[in-house]
């Protein structure tokens, strides 16, 4: 990480006024990433109420916590570690550690000291096995996809996607104390959702990755590369979304909402495949992206509202 | 060999107070969670009994 206390950052000819360290409270919330830590807390929530077997409502609650603190220790993390692409970048140049509101050493301080008291407070509170796999997702994004594959292969949002997707998974250990078909079947859903999602992305902020010397796929491989990898991880992601009702963990009404999801989702995904040139792309990347967000949404909320429907009220959470 | 320090700015430190006032807020959230935590694992297990 390259130092990144220099008086002035010069942003596509602004210049952002460096501030001196001493971050406000919402500067340290915005090092948690609160937009990230929302899906973090929804995913994981949606694995703790599916899953088979009781656990309290307040250790429920305190799982969920613990998971959203840790979440939010991987973003101090990555945040710490990444502010020099950050600066560079015009999406995340006005970040706490870029623009110096926090010195990277308070964040790299601040996130470690998350990290640690999360996984404990998860492991002494609900079990091990739950705080091991937050141990373990934490690690993976702050060591695995940030310091290592982020700058190193075209392929860094594929394998580094796969922090995201433990979330649901954690939640469902800190209720079953392990890992099944099902938990996996939900981990494999946001990480084959994750490729077209960011590759949608890069494929309109292209340029600044290129400017951050990021490998993402566009500015290595291509635009057309892209276009064909957005379509294959699509048709991959569609067969998945179907397997937790082939496992029994959801039924009609899950299976009715992926379906219409997927169909929209293929269509977006399409849209961008088919098109005639990379020129000829449009808003078709930005409509898959913003489509994603709800897509991911939507499924997990089928997931929750079958729970909700078929589950006698609080048989599955009393102590 | 003497030290030398900046002096803050009055915004700089209303934002070091507010700081400090949100970390002592989040350990009295914290040490309450952890003694309702406590209560309800102790009446849990009592509870098995």
């Amino acid at each position: 990480m390259s130092d990144t206390c220099s008086d002035i950052t010069e942003l596509e000819g602004q210049s952002l006024p460096r501030l001196n360290g001493e971050g406000s409270v919402s500067d340290y919330f915005a090092l948690l990433k609160p937009r990230v830590m929302s899906l973090v807390i929804f995913t994981a929530f949606v694995g703790i109420v599916t899953a088979p077997g009781h656990i309290h409502p307040w250790m429920g609650a305190m799982a969920l916590l613990a998971i959203a603190i840790g979440a939010g220790a991987s973003g101090a993390l990555n945040m710490w570690y990444d502010a020099d692409i950050d600066a560079v970048m015009k999406r995340t140049a006005k970040r706490p550690v870029p623009s110096g509101a926090i010195r990277p050493g308070d964040a790299l301080g601040f996130g470690l000291v998350l990290a640690a008291g999360s996984v404990f407070v998860l492991g002494v509170l609900v079990n091990w096995a739950a705080a091991g796999l937050l141990a373990f997702t934490i690690f993976f994004y702050a060591v695995v996809y940030t310091m290592w594959l982020k700058r190193s292969t075209p392929h860094n949002i594929v394998i580094g996607g796969a922090s995201g997707a433990f979330p649901p998974m954690v939640g469902w250990a800190a209720v079953t104390g392990g890992v099944d078909l099902v938990s996996i079947s939900l981990f494999m859903i946001i990480f084959l959702w994750t490729p077209p999602h960011f590759w949608a992305l890069s494929l309109f902020r292209s340029g600044d990755y290129q400017r951050a010397n990021v490998p993402m796929l566009p500015v290595v491989a291509g635009i057309g590369e892209t276009r064909r990898q957005i379509w294959f991880y699509t048709l991959a992601l569609v067969p998945v979304t179907f397997v937790p009702a082939a496992l029994g963990a959801a039924g009609w009404l899950y299976t009715s909402v992926a379906i219409i999801l997927n169909a929209v989702f293929v269509w977006f995904a399409w849209r961008i495949y088919a098109a005639k040139s990379d020129k000829a792309l449009g808003e078709a990347p930005k409509r898959l992206f913003k489509f994603s967000i709800l897509y991911l949404f939507m499924m997990f909320s089928g997931l929750l509202a079958e729970w909700a429907l078929t589950v006698t009220p609080f048989a599955g959470i009393g102590g | 060999m003497t030290m030398e320090y900046r002096k803050m700015t009055d915004q700089e430190a209303a934002r070091r107070r507010k700081r400090n006032v949100a970390i002592g807020l989040a350990l009295f959230v914290l040490s309450i969670l952890f003694m309702v935590t406590t209560m309800v694992r102790v009446g849990v297990n009592m509870g098995a009994f």
